[in-house]
């Protein structure tokens, strides 16, 4: 009877998410009402009164407000240019040579930053000028951005693999150690792309590039120093054990706007800006954690939870099958939904799955941000390209942004794959 | 037709305090009960030891492990004996001491009352040890030391010994000390095994400073206990008892013997406390004795601390003479804590 | 009726603003506890406590009110594209409408947790110290409450079709 309330539970929440409910109230209520059901209006009054508390009130959560200020000010206090210049000197000489250089300069800014929306916006306001001026076609000078953008969820700091240790509990640090592989992985694959497109269609990726400002090697130097300097002080301090993961994001935080006062490029509004933005970001993310937990609590009292898993264990998928469903799932999930929510709706169900296949839960954790990110640039809620359109519009249409990203998209099915059969590309790092 | 129980030990399968706590509670409830009562035991999802309290009151669990020292301000009184880790020297002993001083102090009665939560049996952790990055065998090693401590009486004998105290989330435990940023640990060898501890530490200090003994193995909500009979009451707290016995078997008897060998396995080379380090942490004990009781009064507001602590005190002695005599076999510890503390408790009037 | 809407906007604003405070606190604390105990091995007090039961609970939660004014909430805009702009809007009233609900719902429930804990004085252990706790626990209904007059008095607005004063007073 009750696995029956789980049911129309999961459909309510469908039918909220498609009436434009935001996603954390739809979780709420369902749990609200299908708790009162199960168990009375008391009971259902009890969990509300302490699960927004308990679930925020969590050490590691901490590190979510602090590496996402990071990226932020880094953002506003233009850090990210000069990782770029630097890019460009290394790359200059191959065909395609700036988008190459684009796509690493995010690999750097990743390093910084604790979301893919903050690379692209950050590198979309330099690189597509500079691409789109060098003959590059202008759809495809977007779409390099927006997939580049995504290796800014990939490579450590990540919220979105915080938020996934923090559910699943992990070791954030070990999901962060897989992030690295899967990250570098993602950019040559996607420098890859880059080459056989100059390759096969010159007209939209010129072969020869035509850099315009020729910058020295020392000169990109003096550019990038910024940028390293913080990820020295961020990887440096963590490896070296002045610090732990969690609280990494605060000294970063800290060192940034450090550097931006030293440079002189902190002033009031930036750094405003820069907390806003952290603030609002923050809030409307913690409270779909404690959504996605009251719904974890109303699935797993309805048995809806132990039923699926048993269902799954009857089926007995092979593991390849499992996957099979699980990347169909977040593929599909990832079209128009909200990396954060998508995860957190779906994790109390796939979780207790996977611990029945022996699947390690730190390999999944970075598998699912890599289907989560490529969920950011699909159609037709795709918030890397939202960004790009907000910060290069006059060059290409949405349309034609999503058009310039579809090469990119083979590139991440392949890197899916690859995970999928080869997991050791994510373990050998993390030791495990 | 039994009647199901929402159950919830708040942590994973894999913890003494779930297998056998809740394994065994289950087994035996039904066995106490003749068949009518029953449970099914529920994930850290729906309940977790920060939790705990809101999901017994609501209802949501009907019996759960509640440990006092999360809910120092509800508790108080529970807390004056629980805060006293340091005279515990014998577990299983020690289930015994706090099961009776609870279940027969008027002042911890009316706390639980007031709380809306019946109190059933205790369960005891191993003595805690040092484990560490740096050898530590005396006072001196100790000084300038920066350890994770479990509780305020740990805080307090590390900065007697003129160490560094941290608090730690325990989750954290690992990475802090495999990050250098604390340099030991003070707690449950067992912890070795539960939280992966044999790759962070080098050095295992056998020392003795006490038990955990601050829990409510299953803690019973209001609405459930007043709806059942006086036999089915018993059956609880007899089932309650037997499970706590088994899981501090398993937790302060077996799990440190295996702890001890992968330590071993895994190069951890094991000390001992010098004979200067044990005198200097009995003395600390006997005056942080006269310090908890008057903390207790001026601090937390309970009544003649004094007196309580020394009921306590004998409660221990009295309980680590029988333990001796039954040989540390945790059926027949229970069989002697129903004896001495159930069988004379009046359950139609217990926990109303 | 304006005049509502500015003092909305304040009230969102302000605790929107307290949020930033927090945040500059935790990381003002945490990199001092780093730094303290990495030079002169000292800790800054009650750092978990602070940072778990304080400062994130008022950065997470105050800014809700203003999150909501900015219409900020993360929704699923699937069909979005596929509706009516007067479906849209009948959808944004609903919403607003059923989210006021929500939080009101929230604030009563948080409301008699938060007295609950004020009455026993609520604590946690931090080492040797009883620090309190029971003050975050307000945070909760306040930061619901004012998230709830937001949904409700914006409803006019959303009905007309009106836009209403978000980013007036930045900058
Ligand atoms: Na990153
Ligand atoms: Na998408």
């Amino acid at each position: 009877m009750s696995v029956e309330i789980g049911f129309y539970g999961i459909a309510a929440l469908l039918v909220l998410l498609a009436l434009r409910v935001p996603v954390a109230l739809s979780m709420i209520v369902v749990s609200l009402v299908g708790i009162t059901v199960m168990f009375g209006w008391s009971t259902a009054i009890g969990m509300l009164s302490s699960t927004p508390y308990e679930f925020i009130a969590k050490w590691t959560l901490s590190a979510v407000p602090m590496f996402l200020l990071m990226g932020f000010v880094c953002f506003h206090t233009g850090l990210t240019s000069g990782l770029f210049n630097a890019a460009k000197v290394v790359f200059r000489w191959l065909p395609g040579g700036v988008a190459i250089s684009s796509i690493f300069a995010s690999s750097g800014f990743a390093a910084v930053s604790g979301s893919s929306v903050a690379c692209a916006a950050a590198m979309g306001r330099i690189a597509i000028p500079e691409m789109v001026k060098g003959g590059y076609k202008p759809s495809f000078a977007c779409g390099t951005i927006a997939a580049g953008g995504t290796i800014g969820a990939l490579i450590p700091p990540s919220i979105l693999m915080i938020v996934y240790g923090v559910f699943a509990q992990v070791s954030i640090t070990q999901v962060f150690l897989g992030g690295i592989s899967i990250g570098l992985l993602t950019a040559i694959s996607y420098s890859i792309v880059i080459l056989v497109v100059s390759w096969l269609r010159p007209d939209i990726v010129p072969r020869k590039a035509t850099d315009a400002r020729n910058i020295s090697a020392k000169q990109a130097l003096i550019e990038i120093w910024p940028v390293m300097a913080l990820g020295l002080l961020v990887f440096g301090g963590l490896f070296s054990g002045f610090f732990t993961a969690t609280e990494a994001g605060a000294v970063g935080a800290a060192g940034a706007i450090l550097i931006g006062l030293i440079l002189r490029r902190l002033d009031r509004k930036a750094m405003k800006a820069a907390l806003l933005e952290t603030l609002s970001t923050t809030s409307a993310l913690l409270i779909i954690g404690v959504g996605a937990s009251m719904f974890t609590l109303f699935l797993s009292l309805s048995g809806l939870a132990g039923y699926i898993t048993g269902a799954v264990t009857g089926w007995e998928p092979s593991y390849l099958q499992l996957m099979l469903v699980v990347v169909l799932i977040y593929l599909f999930l990832g079209l128009f939904m909200e990396p954060f929510g998508a995860m957190l709706v779906t994790l109390p169900v796939l979780l207790p799955v996977f611990e029945l296949y022996d699947v390690s839960l730190i390999w999944f954790g970075v598998l699912l941000v890599k289907l989560l990110e490529i969920g950011m640039i699909t159609p037709p809620v795709g918030m890397n390209i939202f960004v790009i359109k907000g910060v290069a519009g006059q060059y290409a249409s949405l349309v034609d942004i999503f058009k310039g990203v579809t090469t990119f998209l083979i590139a991440d099915i392949v890197v899916v794959a690859l995970v999928i059969f080869f997991p050791e590309i994510v373990l050998f790092l993390t030791g495990s | 037709q039994a009647r199901d129980l929402r159950l919830a030990p708040g942590v994973p399968p894999a913890h003494p305090a779930h297998t056998p706590l809740y394994t065994e509670f289950l087994n035996t409830l039904a066995e106490e009960s003749d068949g009518r009562l029953g449970g099914q035991i529920m994930g850290t999802e729906i309940a977790s030891l920060g939790n705990m309290r809101t999901a017994i009151r609501s209802g949501l669990v009907e019996a759960g492990l509640l440990l006092p020292a999360y809910f120092p301000a509800d508790l108080p009184n529970f807390n004056l004996v629980g805060d006293q880790g340091l005279i515990g020297t014998n577990s299983l002993a020690m289930n015994g001491a706090v099961t009776e001083y609870i279940a027969t102090c008027g002042d911890c009665q009316e706390e639980f009352s007031e709380l809306g939560i019946v109190y059933t049996s205790t369960h005891t952790t191993d003595v805690y040890h040092l484990m560490t990055n740096k050898p530590v065998t005396t006072v001196e090693d100790l000084r300038g030391m920066r350890m994770r401590v479990g509780g305020p009486q740990w805080s307090r004998w590390l900065e007697y010994m003129e160490g560094t105290p941290v608090s730690t989330p325990v989750g954290e435990t690992f990475e802090a000390l495999s990050q250098g940023v604390i340099e030991g640990s003070i707690g449950s060898s067992a912890d070795i095994i539960s939280f992966r501890l044999e790759d962070a530490i080098d050095y295992l200090t056998y020392i003795g400073l006490g038990t955990f003994h601050s829990t409510t193995s299953h803690a019973i909500g209001q609405t459930v206990w007043n709806s059942l009979s006086p036999e089915d009451r018993k059956a609880v707290a007899r089932a309650s008892t037997r499970a706590s016995a088994l899981a501090t078997k398993r937790w302060a008897y077996e799990m440190p013997a295996e702890a001890d060998q992968v330590a071993r396995d895994n190069g951890i080379e094991i000390l001992e406390a010098s004979e200067e380090l044990v005198e200097e942490t009995q003395r600390f004990a006997e005056e942080d004795l006269v310090y908890a009781a008057e903390q207790a009064e001026s601090r937390y507001g309970v009544s003649d601390a004094t007196a309580k602590l020394e009921r306590f005190q004998g409660l221990v002695e009295k309980w680590n003479v029988i333990v001796e005599e039954l040989d540390e076999d945790p059926e027949a510890i229970a069989g002697a804590i129903n004896q001495e503390v159930w069988e004379k408790v009046d359950f139609t009037t217990y926990g109303n | 009726m304006a005049c509502i809407y500015r003092l909305v906007n304040r009230a969102s604003m302000g605790l929107g603003l307290l949020g930033t405070v927090a945040i500059m606190l935790m990381m003002i604390h945490v990199t001092l506890d780093i730094i303290f105990r990495s030079t002169i091995s000292m800790s800054m007090p009650a750092t978990l406590e602070m940072v778990t039961r304080y400062y994130l609970i008022t950065l997470a939660l105050l800014p809700l009110a203003w999150v909501e004014w900015r219409n900020q909430m993360i929704t699923v805009e699937a069909l979005e594209s596929l509706m009516h702009p007067m479906l849209i809007r009948l959808s944004d009233v609903l919403v607003s409408l059923l989210s006021a609900g929500v939080y009101l719902v929230l604030m009563v429930a948080t409301w008699g947790k938060a007295m609950e804990q004020f009455q026993i004085g609520s604590y946690v252990m931090s080492l040797n110290f009883p620090m309190p706790v029971w003050p975050t626990y307000f945070v909760l209904p306040l930061s619901f409450c004012l998230a709830a007059i937001v949904c409700l008095i914006r409803i006019p607005l959303l009905a007309s079709g009106a836009s209403y004063p978000i980013d007036s007073q930045e900058g």
